[in-house]
């Protein structure tokens, strides 16, 4: 047998197992709103949560390039990137269906070959780092985002005090005539 | 393999929050999350109290000795003056129908930001100060002491809330939330609690007339600047008319709308909608240099400081003898205007009810307050076929409608908006139901927290809007979200620009001049911000 057909076949039990375990990464409270609201506009955590880990799965079962995995974890990473997380805790969910693979294999393990087991994990390996990627690229925003706002201000300021002269865009500058 | 280390052990990260009741779990107070502190010569200015040099990241926040006395008479006071306020102490049952109707709890995940709990962290103290049940069952009755930690957590929840009003939508008793933020923010200015980004364009609003303390000439400098561009794209000079004493109309609208883009182009479209209905109608309506600000962020400190901003719109209006004032694009305003003003500073005895000069309709709900929406005032000419309008110069816009918490909540302004939409583009989506409407989600950055220092917060709290934004974008192909609030045109371009990058943001009434056909106009090739119009691409070429 395949742990990758083990995986295919009991898919939907491991993408809840994972799903519940990242849920588990916020306040109880929290947690329960975010699994059972599943109407996407009033909970778009819970539900863009979900639908991340579906997709991130089948892609460690089918592997894709960088690029797509980018793609597909950029949502969710996006969310963890703004809320009450270190830098460790916002990607590091990735980390927790380690576990649950190797209990699936432990389970299983005198029909299965460790080589699968390794392989799906340094997969999952792969899959944070590309997460840390887009966890950067997403606090980078924020910084620009903040940079923007009192760069503004700044000019802002210096022009409402008449300290800026910009150069009129349709005269050529004397001192190049 | 059983001897293999567990994943969890190698990087031996605990993902789990506390699992201590809300009571035990102290608040941290987070940089991205909470906002600066008032600069003290603001505050000094209107004359609050305790006025100093602080910040909310240092361990000491150099409190006056008799803090506690403060907060528990200054809380007494308010509970003998506002009945609403004592109403909303008591009758909470903690049903829970509001706990996952906050943007700020849906987005940060913090359950402290259910509005039922930030409410509850002023009726722990309430049970305890004011209550006998409170003082004899102490924690078991939800009764806590003032201490430091509950004013550090007061602090950071009470600015973690944008007053939008969402949560008392679903409230079965009516509570309005809002107000019990209002009251919270209050007891912390007695102990100079605020942060700058409400104190000082109080502050500046006070002395100068705007959030930004422009100075009358400045503020017509801009409007001149505006004037050339206009100029420049329609080949007709628009002249506002400024402080002019016996005009009909006073027009105020936020001072956004004046200084920050994308507000500017909303702002060219009120001038050359004025322009066009004075060249047609004869229309008499004046710009004031010292009312020169719609928005009121006292709203966001005191219902003193409400007070006494809103009050100088009426002066000037007193002052200039206008029949009545017309109002632009502004969020908030709208609610102080709509919910307080008649209450506070009303009736406007002195103004007419407003009739709108050219169509002759009376506007029948701004028959106390004298002051219309100008959505309202321009679906109205609409209607009457007053305006002149081509649609195909939006042709580029795929447009969605956010409504802006106060006008929707705070006075029913629906369909108004979204009527004079119809009418100046051909392609309009709406949002999912629960997200639009009275339901409508908060930008994340209303009453005060549009700062820079908190854009965690703001993102995290925009992501309900963003959402349902990126849902249209990706079904509908909505590349334009059209906004009526001065706040939202700041806050949403940075919203989207993390969220639905391809979504830009547009005031409803710089969409009306795009489609306007000014009388004399030369053929336009580009839109009020200079990009090419439909079917225009190669005009320059």
């Amino acid at each position: 047998m395949e742990f990758a057909a083990l995986l295919e076949r009991k898919k939907e039990a491991v993408v809840n197992a994972w799903f519940e375990q990242v849920m588990q990464t916020y306040a109880p409270d929290t947690a329960v709103f975010y699994q059972n609201q599943k109407d996407a506009f009033a909970n778009p955590v819970g539900s863009t949560t979900k639908q991340a880990l579906v997709k991130l799965f089948n892609a460690l079962l089918d592997p894709q390039d960088n690029e797509s995995l980018a793609d597909l974890i950029d949502p969710l990473i996006r969310i963890r990137a703004v809320q009450n997380f270190t830098s460790s805790q916002a990607v590091g969910f990735v980390f927790l269906l380690k576990s649950i693979v190797r209990n699936l294999f432990q389970k299983n393990r005198k029909k299965l070959k460790v080589d699968e087991l390794l392989e799906m994990e340094s997969r999952i390996d792969g899959l944070a780092l590309i997460g840390f990627d887009v966890f950067m690229a997403c606090r980078e925003k924020i910084y620009s985002l903040k940079t923007n706002t009192e760069r503004d201000k700044i000019y802002k300021a210096f022009a409402r005090a008449g300290l800026i002269k910009e150069v009129p865009a349709d005269e050529p500058d004397p001192k190049f005539i | 393999m059983s001897d293999l280390l567990k994943p969890e052990e190698l990087y031996k990260t605990d993902n789990r929050p506390p699992r201590t009741d809300w009571m035990d779990t102290p608040t941290e107070i987070r940089k991205g999350i909470a906002c600066y502190a008032g600069n003290p010569k603001s505050l000094e200015y209107v004359g609050f109290p305790n006025a100093r040099q602080w910040s909310c990241f240092d361990e000491d926040w150099q409190l006056p000795e008799n803090w506690q006395e403060i907060i528990h008479e200054g809380f007494k006071e308010r509970l003998e003056k506002f009945r609403s306020f004592k109403v909303f102490m008591d009758i909470c049952v903690r049903c829970g129908a509001c706990a996952d109707k906050c943007h700020f709890f849906i987005g940060t995940g913090d359950p402290k930001n259910m509005p039922v709990l930030r409410a509850e962290l002023l009726r722990s103290i309430y049970r305890n100060d004011f209550t006998k049940a409170g003082k004899i069952l102490g924690r078991l009755g939800g009764a806590r002491p003032m201490t430091l930690d509950v004013l550090r957590e007061w602090w950071y929840y009470m600015f973690q809330c944008s007053e939008c009003r969402r949560c008392s939508v679903f409230c079965p008793y009516g509570i309005d939330t809002a107000e019990i933020t209002m009251m919270g923010r209050e007891l912390l200015n007695l102990l100079g609690l605020n942060i700058d980004w409400v104190a000082t364009p109080v502050a500046n609003c006070y002395r100068t007339g705007n959030h930004l303390g422009i100075q009358p000439h400045a503020f017509k400098d801009m409007l001149e600047f505006f004037q050339e561009d206009i100029e420049e794209i329609t080949g007709v000079l628009v002249e506002p008319q400024y402080n002019k004493v016996g005009a009909d109309i006073l027009f105020i609208t936020p001072s956004g709308d004046v200084f920050a883009d994308p507000g500017t182009y909303t702002c060219m479209g009120y001038m050359m909608l004025f322009h066009y209905l004075k060249e047609k109608y004869g229309f008499d309506v004046t710009w004031s240099t010292y009312a020169s600000e719609g928005g009121n962020f006292g709203f966001f400190t005191s219902h003193e400081m409400m007070k006494r901003l809103n009050a100088k719109m009426y002066a000037e209006a007193k002052r200039l003898k206008v029949k009545w004032i017309l109002g632009g694009e502004c969020g908030h305003m709208w609610r102080v205007i709509n919910q307080y003003m008649d209450t506070m500073n009303g009736p406007a005895d002195f103004l007419e009810e407003p009739v709108s000069p050219i169509t002759g309709t009376k506007f029948e709900n701004a028959k106390s307050t004298k002051m219309v929406h100008i959505a309202e005032f321009t679906a109205d000419l609409i209607k009457h076929g007053k305006l002149e309008l081509d649609k195909s110069r939006n042709a580029n816009l795929n447009v969605t409608f956010h409504d802006s918490c106060n006008p929707a909540r705070g006075m029913g302004l629906l369909d108004e908006p979204r009527y004079v939409i119809q009418n100046v583009v051909d392609k309009f989506y709406e949002m999912p139901a629960n997200t639009i409407r009275e339901q409508t989600f908060c930008c994340g950055s209303g009453s005060g927290l549009n700062a820079g220092e908190d854009m965690e917060l703001r993102m995290a709290g925009g992501l309900p809007r963003a959402n349902a934004v990126k849902a249209v974008h990706e079904s509908k192909g909505v590349n334009t979200l059209a906004t009526i609030c001065a706040i939202d045109r700041a806050a949403l371009p940075d919203l989207m620009s993390y969220w639905v990058p391809e979504v830009e943001v547009y005031g409803v009434h710089e969409m009306v001049a795009n489609a306007l056909i000014m009388p004399g106009e030369k053929e336009r090739d580009t839109d009020l911000r200079g990009e090419p119009l439909a079917g225009m691409e190669d005009a320059d070429e």
